[in-house]
């Protein structure tokens, strides 16, 4: 035990101590390079701080300087980050919540939690090799296809290199001591240690995901640097905190989560449908339910944060921003409407039919219809557009350019009240699963409801109203202050709902649930949403990486390659349908693989014995 | 396995399914702003306003925020001219332009110089305006570029032109500014590094780079011979351990070569 | 929870002294963690996000 100790404190404090300290050092270039060019920068502690990086321009090239292998590098660039990043968010995200269950199973004592984070981590550990791989390709294929913009990014960020590297060999030591020490770190203080492990190994990989995050919104939004030649003026912090670092952050962590929680609940429904047993099946549903939970649960925030990286990029540039949603790439946003909406109907299918788990769901059937209804309303005025094309007869019978009915309903302002009830009523159907297989019995319950149905209709109403006058009835630019009423009423419906339910539940009877009681059709449901969740998330990842346009680095290293060009959309829909594809195949490999390490051949009979047929389990 | 055929058809299916959508929305091409080479001496007023009128609608992006959706004043359906001299008589006014030229030039090139009410960013009480500045990146139109906007928007409501057709330069005009902005040949070794993205392989100075040997001591280890053929043919001799993808650089000059052999040469030592 | 670890003192009269240094090692280590990141999105050197 001490040694343990004694192994782990020494690692906990080089880690705090060394990232602390001097692992990121600031970019000062050696001299060189034209005396006139040098130029001090002043950067933000009022430290002068001469550079000679004006000698060192962001590279411009012609056509020609880029290496051609007879294939689009964009496409192979595309499909192997796009790889690596889904894997990647696996990687980081499945150790995020199996951390959480393990400390649930700590808590109350339940194996059946312990059980289950242990079996996810199985998953993890298959795909990290997976994400290493595909990282490895990704560097290669940068560095192969485009050099030169790689050596201005080595320029910005080549002080981060050793720290990555190091932050991988850490990443590895913890993610296989974790896995393969379960057992032996099973109870007691040797548990905590596990669990400290837990928290190392997922503190480790957010701060890859961040250091990996300021490539991508460093090219998107550079800073640190002479605006006007590209040169690198700034240190390392500054170019890493660019206006977009934080919100891509907040974003992918959130949304690594949801992702995760899809994945493994994927992985859950297969084992259910597969299963042969009772038990086995009431064993894969309940890790399908807790899944799904995770999923939907880290789903809720995402819009938040999606908006508010969205609110710093019209900050940072108001084209930029316009581009994203207004100009060529808000078609996309479109496809983004039906993949959102596939993921709301796709958790709310499976918590209703998961309700037939437990008698006391019986009653809340009723309601499932309205929210439905909800769903599919706001399904249908998300995905209307605002400029259809329109040929000359149509338009000539419009009487204009937009579509009396339709025309209104394709402004941010519609959508956003279709997107906030859409939120309100998924969390109306988590709540109803919830009080499903309780029999609440405190004294105050019928102010309790009356209470929180008060809380749905206001926030209801506040919505439909904020949206329609500050949409419809002022200027423009004022559209933006209807969110701000329409997020405080849905985070009050969430953060009221959960606060009144655990109050009321106090004492309550609870009914039995029959997991392993759902019909084989909810399970597709959990098959939809790590697929919607995967579409969507390459989309969104070409939304980012497109609204560049010709520039690798914006405003600072222009793009002139073959490729410079913004696709028209049905490439890109060919180009994220072969990569999901793609995933599809190596997740099915990863799940192969986390089943094939739990069988075992049964040895072949000895001789003189009748022959037993061999056979898997 | 069998339980597996119902789900995996599912997956492909729905997977198919979303990229058919894909294939229902307007198929849009996006184009790079194209290097359009501009024979100043040849252009005719009429010309002159044309080439405004396209860029406005096409590389000056300012259909993007100029429509009728309101972010900015729709230029295209009032007397631009007319109300930039309104605007220069508003008391708010604090630019330094006198005629509408001046203002619609101010305009493009220092947007928060003056800000239309109601069109300012967010909490600036239009003291800033969100348009970028048209001559700096990414938009980066040049002289000729913003003049002929400037002519377009003054003769499209009839109103007098009184930007001066750009005379004859010694050397063609280009639109997208490569001309002004293409660096000149190398001056010093450092600059050959750099075009030639070296320091993206070889640790060279302060850069650090991992994939290729270091150059900080290629002056010990090889012969001016050596380094000189390293970089004609990568292929002849690759260094052990490394692997073998340094690119040939066949538009390197005879001078850019020699600079960077010299300099490396005398690269004797590892940097901290 | 089972306190299964060799830490216990062996003390034959009084009842052996439960150590949880464990969860002692886990919340340090969660507030280390924490100020980690504190010091790295938040503090990030000093910089200030003001950007053009």
């Amino acid at each position: 035990m001490h040694s343990i100790w004694r192994l782990l404190l020494p690692v906990v404090m080089v880690a705090v101590i060394g990232f602390g300290s001097g692992l990121f050092p600031s970019t000062t270039m050696a001299a060189g390079g034209t005396a006139e060019q040098h130029s001090a920068a002043i950067n933000s502690d009022g430290v002068e701080h001469e550079s000679i990086a004006a000698s060192l321009p962001a590279p411009k090239l012609k056509r020609s300087d880029y290496p051609n292998i007879g294939t689009s590098s964009r496409a192979i660039v595309w499909v192997v980050a796009q790889m690596h990043l889904f894997f990647g968010a696996l990687v980081l995200a499945v150790p995020i919540f199996v951390l959480v269950i393990e400390l649930i199973g700590f808590k109350t004592n339940d194996d059946r939690y312990d059980d289950m984070a242990h079996e996810f981590m199985k998953i993890s550990l298959t795909a990290y090799a997976i994400t290493a791989l595909f990282g490895g390709t990704l560097a290669l294929s940068l560095f192969l296809l485009y050099p030169q913009f790689m050596s201005y990014m080595m320029q910005a960020f080549g002080s981060q290199v050793l720290v990555y590297a190091v932050l991988f060999f850490l990443e590895s030591i913890l993610l296989y001591i974790y896995y393969y020490g379960w057992n032996a770190l099973r109870y007691g203080n040797r548990k905590w240690v596990h669990l400290t492990l837990g928290l190392l190994l997922n503190a480790v990989g957010t701060t890859l995901l961040v250091v990996a995050n300021s490539w991508s919104t460093f090219m998107m939004a550079p800073s640190g640097i002479d605006p006007a030649t590209g040169a690198i003026t700034g240190s390392i912090w500054e170019i890493m905190k660019g206006p977009l670092w934080n919100p891509l952050n907040l974003h992918r962590f959130i949304a690594n989560i949801a992702f995760g929680g899809a994945v493994v609940g994927a992985y859950a429904a297969f084992k259910f449908l597969a299963a042969r047993t009772a038990a086995e099946k009431a064993h894969y549903d309940w890790m399908g339910y807790t899944s799904n939970f995770i999923a939907i649960l880290a789903f809720l925030p995402l819009p938040f944060a999606g908006y508010w990286l969205m609110a710093e990029v019209y900050a940072y540039s108001q084209q930029m921003g316009i581009l994203a949603m207004g100009g060529i790439l808000a078609w996309l946003f479109v496809i983004q409407a039906v993949l959102i909406c596939t993921i709301l109907l796709a958790g709310n299918y499976y918590l209703w039919t998961g309700m037939a788990r437990t008698e006391g769901g019986e009653r809340y059937r009723w309601l499932t219809k309205y929210i439905a209804v909800v769903l599919v309303l706001g399904f249908l005025v998300w995905i209307t557009p605002h400029n259809v094309i329109y040929t000359t007869s149509e338009i000539a019978r419009l009487g204009g350019g937009n579509h009396p009915v339709l025309g209104p309903l394709g402004i941010m302002p519609a959508k956003n009240i279709a997107v906030f009830l859409m939120l309100i009523v998924t969390f109306l159907s988590f709540q109803l699963y919830r009080r499903a297989d309780k029999v609440i019995t405190v004294a105050w319950q019928d102010w309790g409801n009356a209470l929180m149905i008060t809380i749905y209709v206001v926030a209801i109403a506040n919505v439909i109203f904020a949206g329609i006058y500050y949409g419809y009835f002022t200027n423009t630019v004022y559209k933006v202050g209807s969110s701000v009423i329409q997020v405080m009423s849905t985070v009050v419906v969430i953060v009221s709902g959960v606060v009144i339910d655990t109050l009321m539940f106090k004492g309550a009877k609870t009914l039995p649930v029959f997991w392993g009681k759902v019909t084989d059709r909810s399970q597709y449901a959990l098959f939809a949403l790590p697929i919607a969740f995967t579409w969507l998330m390459a989309l969104m990842g070409y939304i980012r990486s497109s609204v560049r346009t010709h520039w690798h680095v914006y405003a600072v290293m222009e793009d002139k390659s073959p490729d410079n060009f913004i696709p028209p959309l049905a490439t890109v829909g060919n180009m994220v349908t072969g990569i999901t594809l793609l995933f599809l195949v190596f997740v099915l490999f990863i799940f192969w693989i986390a089943n094939l390490s739990g069988t075992k051949q049964v040895p072949p009979a000895r001789e003189g014995d009748s022959t037993l047929a061999e056979g898997a389990q | 396995m069998k339980a597996l055929v119902k789900p995996l058809g599912f997956c492909v299916a729905l997977i198919l399914a979303f990229g058919s959508v894909t294939y229902m929305l307007p198929q849009i091409k996006g184009e790079a702003p194209k290097e359009e080479e501009v024979i100043v001496g040849a252009l005719t007023m009429d010309s002159f306003i044309a080439m405004g009128e396209k860029l406005y609608h096409g590389k000056g992006t300012c259909t993007l925020c100029h429509n009728k959706l309101g972010r900015a004043p729709d230029l295209l359906t009032y007397n631009v001219v007319q109300v930039s001299l309104e605007q220069i008589a508003d008391p708010r006014y604090q630019g330094k332009a006198v005629d509408a030229e001046g203002y619609l030039l101010e305009s493009m090139l220092q947007p928060s110089a003056y800000v239309v009410k109601g069109f300012g960013k967010k909490g600036t009480n239009d003291r800033e305006s969100p348009m970028p500045a048209v001559d700096k990146p990414p938009i980066q139109l040049s002289e000729v570029a913003i003049g002929a906007i400037v002519a377009y928007l003054q003769k499209k409501d009839g109103n007098p032109v009184t930007v001066a057709l750009p005379t004859a330069a010694p050397e063609p005009d280009k639109i997208d500014e490569t001309a002004e902005a293409k660096p000149a040949l190398p001056q010093n070794p450092e600059e050959v590094i750099a075009k030639y993205g070296c320091a993206a392989c070889h640790s060279i100075q302060k850069t650090q780079s991992v994939i290729g040997p270091s150059l900080n001591d290629v002056g010990k280890r090889l012969e001016i011979d050596q380094i000189r053929a390293s970089i004609i043919d990568p292929k002849a001799e690759i260094a052990s351990g490394f692997p073998p993808i340094m690119p040939e650089f066949p538009a390197m000059t005879i001078t850019e070569l020699e600079m960077v052999v010299q300099f490396l040469a005398k690269q004797t030592e590892v940097q901290p | 929870m089972t306190t299964n670890d060799e830490l216990t003192e062996h003390t034959p009269v009084t009842a052996p002294k439960k150590s949880n240094w464990g969860s002692k090692l886990f919340f340090v280590t969660l507030i280390a963690i924490l100020i980690f990141f504190w010091w790295l999105l938040i503090f990030s050197g000093g910089v200030t996000g003001d950007h053009g």
